[in-house]
């Protein structure tokens, strides 16, 4: 306000300021996380339990992103896949483990 | 982490200030968000007319661009909206690796390499340059950890 005054008082005019977010588009965060975890969990699926919490986390996130924007679908439909891919191998490794054993 | 910067554009000073998670122009706030969520990613356009102003923030580095130049390091500005979502992807995997493999330490230190990807990127425009150092990396990251596991158990 005191600069606004200080303004009027040099005589030049007063514009308005123009703020506008570049990224607004690029906001895929859950997307880019689904794929993330979806990685890790296929990279780690021989530790057994954290990694198939992750790809069940990936996956629920790369649903979630599918369904509540229809940008970036390439990229959650890679988490998906890489997550789905990631339970799948946990669930192997669990299964071989057990067999094994 | 606060910034504040004066711009001049026609004849009127304006006051821009950055406090770590809001953007005040000339007293009015604007609420910040990030476009990453792993690595702090900031780019707002503050426009008085002529005089375009963008407010950058990878990470913990700030800096404002006037008219197409950064007033902290002189260079010119990039748009991190150029940056491609692969990137994105290997600075998560790297503080998610990191996380794992080092805890919290795996996890600072995997930030730290995501701005390393970003700044990379903008600077080489290369595919080449960001893999060959997430690959370094991650190599580096999986060292440390077996480091790690050796040193606990030799306790």
């Amino acid at each position: 306000m005191e600069q606004r005054f200080q303004n009027d008082f040099t005589g030049a005019p007063y514009q308005e300021p123009v703020v506008i977010n570049q990224l607004e588009r690029k906001k895929d965060g859950l997307a880019v996380t689904s794929l993330v975890f979806g990685i890790l969990g296929i990279v780690f699926c021989w530790c057994l339990v954290l990694p198939l919490l992750i790809s069940l986390c990936g996956f629920i996130m790369g649903i979630v992103s599918l369904v509540r924007t229809r940008q970036h679908t390439g990229l959650a439909l890679a988490g998906v896949i890489t997550s789905a891919i990631g339970i799948m191998l946990c669930i192997l490794f669990f299964l071989l483990l057990i067999f094994w054993l | 982490m606060k910034k504040t910067w004066t711009v001049n554009a026609n004849g009127v000073n304006h006051t821009i200030e950055y406090n770590g998670w809001a953007l005040f122009v000339d007293g009015a706030k604007y609420k910040l968000k990030s476009a990453n969520w792993f690595v702090q990613m900031i780019d707002y356009a503050v426009n008085f007319g002529d005089v375009q102003c963008r407010l950058v923030v990878i990470g913990n580095k700030v800096d404002l661009a006037v008219n197409g130049r950064y007033l902290g390091s002189g260079q010119p500005y990039e748009p991190l909206a150029s940056i491609p979502a692969w990137v994105s992807v290997l600075s998560g995997i790297s503080c998610v690796m990191g996380f794992l493999l080092n805890s919290w330490l795996g996890l600072a230190i995997g930030c730290l390499l995501g701005v390393l990807y970003f700044k990379t990127f903008l600077k080489k425009k290369r595919a080449s340059s960001v893999i060959i150092a997430f690959v370094i990396a991650t190599v580096c990251q999986i060292i440390l950890g077996f480091g790690v596991v050796i040193l606990v158990s030799g306790l």
